[in-house]
């Protein structure tokens, strides 16, 4: 028998639907007082499995532990959505309470005032203390005077190189310049059917990541004593000498020394390419002790970290990870008591040790975790730079890398790529 | 007056009671139903494309209102030199993917829709990719496309030709994603166009077959024409679904090399959510729309004209 549907059900049934929605929102809350406690939201990025073990089974039930009723719920996400999901999170007002950021977030951060500054809580909260933390890493946190992050990583780059195959060539040390790279990588170097078995010198894989050239070459740019924007952050400097040295360099080692493939080689899945006996040497951070353990214990007595090379100066590039405060926070104050947590010389130590990070506390230097790789890559510090502090880096770093892509080709002359790159990221400053 | 009075409480106890009649009817329960998917609808699609509209002649970066820009963002999309290229790109893209994978598409499924051994098995694996994961095909074609340890790389091997960067030579890298695209798509306009050859009267084919036409014959000169609404909704669907193609670019080449892969749903992406230059990326996305609907007028005023002729 038909049934006819009358006003009275429709209204039921939109009442109900409604019920289900409200109750649906209120589910989703991301922070909810509780009686005795509060519940935290945070968002970690920066991570792999023992990280996630570690959090799980000492840093957040100590959290709890130490704060009765307060819990965290933790979202594990990744690098590659890591942007977007933060982006429409602010949007729609629904952010963690604390998060993760990479090397080029906290000028950008502060810039859209998504950080709540840290000054207030640091300066009262002497036990913590800041002045654990090395001054060039609090610098990279510091906005126009504000502190809108604290440092759980620094991410230091150094050579990383085969001992086996460099005293295979006759080699019996790491090069210190320029000049020795390169009689290293020439010695090394193993070339068949017009490509590579193995590169003296890796500088990046063939990934279709587009930031894949530009994050090696700023070292070089380093090393070359230039750098990417002029000191007052109004201009780029990839025009001036020391940038075209440092490009021609790379270039001639594609082309000329034929001690790198353009693009490089390609990683076996988890085992990079310095890890699979691929290549000699390259440029990487302490991740690269992380990888070998885990995946190629075989190397753990062949590969090494060196300090930086000497160009026309010793320099390497040094990436600063940090937690944040979402501006959107109910209660910054509370976020600060998780925060100040997390990032405290004990529980530091465990997540750093985790992840085999190089941990940004001076007193956590001597920690036991902290290997003799670890150590040398520590000693690498004193010779990094850091991003500079410009609100729109990526959009900055896109013309760099389509002409990087076009002078390492050989398609471009060093000079005009620099050029060309200058006059976009200028362009760019300029409509800022 | 009397009279004058009486005419409007008429027409006045008329007009309630046929809204007493509406209120008491089936139809205005449908208009409730109804009034549900249309508000969403208006919510969730339409909505958004007005104010997408009204961003792009807007600046705005989330953090602070947008600011009225006239038609700078679109000045942006056809001066700059990448922004640009993405049009270039995308256009490229449609051209190359669409005629090969419909054509392919109708030949596959017409091979299917004879009576052969495996139909049913053909028929599932050409659709599996359908059922896949954009990321899944995206890892498998990135491993097939490895320069060093990638399965077609090996093949060429074997005849002697060289290894090739499929994903990193700027020549190679765009035709690497459309036979991703193609082999994507190929499944869902197979069983489209499948179901459209149910329809094609047997008896014609036979009576041409009587006639003397050879299969190929039949299929260029019956099958197609008899096809052409079909292969119209497969062409305009599958020019609409590369205009939104951002999985297998976000996975594969990321718009490189040289850009040559940056499509405008890529520079989208980038203007959105790396630089949040929300305005510029509306203008974009509004610059798409206005070409996907130019392409599908003109597919439809070449293959609906030609079979009213």
């Amino acid at each position: 028998m038909d049934r006819k549907i009358s006003r009275r059900d429709f209204l039921k049934l939109a009442a109900s639907s409604g019920a289900v929605a409200g109750v649906a929102l209120v589910g989703v809350q991301p922070i909810a007082a509780q009686d005795d406690g509060v519940e935290f939201s945070l968002a970690m990025v920066d991570w792999s499995d023992p990280v996630q073990t570690a959090f799980e089974e000492v840093i957040l039930p100590r959290f709890a532990e130490e704060n009765p009723g307060s819990s965290v719920t933790v979202n594990w996400t990744n690098w590659g959505r890591y942007n977007e999901e933060m982006t429409t999170a602010f949007a729609s007002g629904v952010t963690p309470d604390v998060f993760q950021g990479g090397a080029v977030w906290a000028p950008q951060m502060a810039r859209r005032n998504w950080a709540v500054p840290l000054n207030d809580f640091i300066n009262a909260d002497q036990e913590w203390d800041w002045a654990d933390f090395p001054a060039g890493l609090q610098a990279d946190v510091t906005i126009r005077g504000d502190i809108v992050a604290v440092p759980y990583r620094q991410d230091l780059r150094t050579l990383w190189y085969n001992k086996e195959m460099l005293a295979d060539a006759g080699i019996n040390s790491a090069p210190t310049t320029w000049d020795e790279f390169l009689a290293a990588a020439q010695a090394t170097t193993i070339r068949a059917d017009g490509g590579f078995d193995v590169e003296g010198y890796h500088f990046s894989d063939a990934s279709g990541n587009w930031q894949r050239d530009w994050q090696p070459f700023l070292m070089w740019v380093h090393m070359a004593d230039g750098q990417f924007l002029s000191d007052d952050l109004t201009s780029c400097a990839l025009d001036q000498p020391e940038a075209l040295e440092a490009l021609e360099w790379l270039v001639a080692l594609v082309h000329e020394h034929e001690v790198t493939s353009y693009p490089g080689l390609d990683p076996q899945g988890d085992l990079n390419v310095l890890a699979g006996r691929n290549a000699a040497m390259q440029l990487s951070s302490a991740d690269m002790e992380r990888v070998i353990n885990l995946y190629a214990p075989d190397e753990q007595e062949t590969i090494y970290p060196a300090l930086p090379l000497t160009g026309n100066v010793q320099a390497t590039h040094s990436w600063v990870n940090k937690f944040f405060i979402s501006s959107q926070t109910p209660d910054a104050s509370a976020s600060w008591g998780l925060l100040r947590f997390m990032t405290r010389k004990d529980m530091l130590e465990v997540y750093s040790a985790s992840n085999n990070n190089t941990p940004p506390r001076l007193s956590l230097l001597e920690a036991d975790y902290m290997s003799e790789k670890h150590k040398v890559v520590l000693e690498s510090a004193v010779y990094a730079r850091t991003f500079p502090q410009h609100h729109n880096l990526i959009a900055l770093f896109r013309p760099i890398a389509a002409e990087l892509e076009q002078a390492l080709s050989g398609n471009k002359a060093p000079a005009d790529a620099l050029v060309d790159a200058t006059a976009a990221i200028n362009e760019i400053m300029a409509d800022d | 007056m009397n009279h004058a009075l009486s005419k409007a409480n008429f027409a006045d106890a008329d007009w309630r009671g046929r809204l007493y009649r509406f209120y008491n009817s089936q139809a205005f329960v449908a208009l409730l139903f109804l009034l549900v998917p249309v508000l969403l609808l208006a919510a969730l699609k339409i909505w958004p494309v007005f104010y997408n509209l009204y961003l792009s002649f807007t600046r705005y970066e989330l953090f602070e209102p947008p600011r009225f820009v006239g038609l700078k963002n679109y000045r942006y999309v056809f001066t700059n030199k990448v922004a640009f290229q993405s049009i270039i790109n995308t256009l490229l893209f449609t051209i190359e993917a669409v005629p090969l994978g419909t054509a392919l598409a109708l030949i596959i499924a017409k091979l299917l829709d004879q009576s052969i051994r495996g139909r049913v098995f053909l028929r599932t694996l050409y659709y599996l990719p359908v059922v896949s994961s954009v990321v899944v095909s995206a890892m498998i074609w990135r491993w097939i496309y490895s320069p060093q340890h990638g399965l077609l790389n090996y093949f060429l091997g074997i005849v002697g030709i060289p290894p090739q960067h499929w994903l990193n030579d700027p020549n190679l890298a765009m035709i690497s994603l459309v036979i991703v695209t193609i082999w994507g798509s190929i499944g869902s306009n197979m069983v489209i166009f499948l179901a459209g050859l149910q329809d094609i009267p047997r008896d014609v084919i036979e009576a041409a077959r009587v006639d003397g036409a050879s299969p190929v014959q039949s299929f260029l000169r019956i099958t197609v024409p008899l096809m052409r609404p079909v292969i119209l909704f497969v062409v305009v669907t599958f020019t609409i679904s590369i205009f939104r193609n951002f999985g297998l670019i976000f996975m594969l080449t990321q718009g490189g090399p040289f850009n040559r892969t940056n499509t405008m749903v890529w520079e989208v992406y980038q203007n959105v959510f790396g630089y949040l230059r929300l305005g510029r990326g509306a203008a974009i996305s509004v610059v798409m729309l206005v070409i996907v609907l130019i392409l599908t007028l003109i597919s439809f005023r070449v293959l609906r004209d030609r079979q009213g002729a």
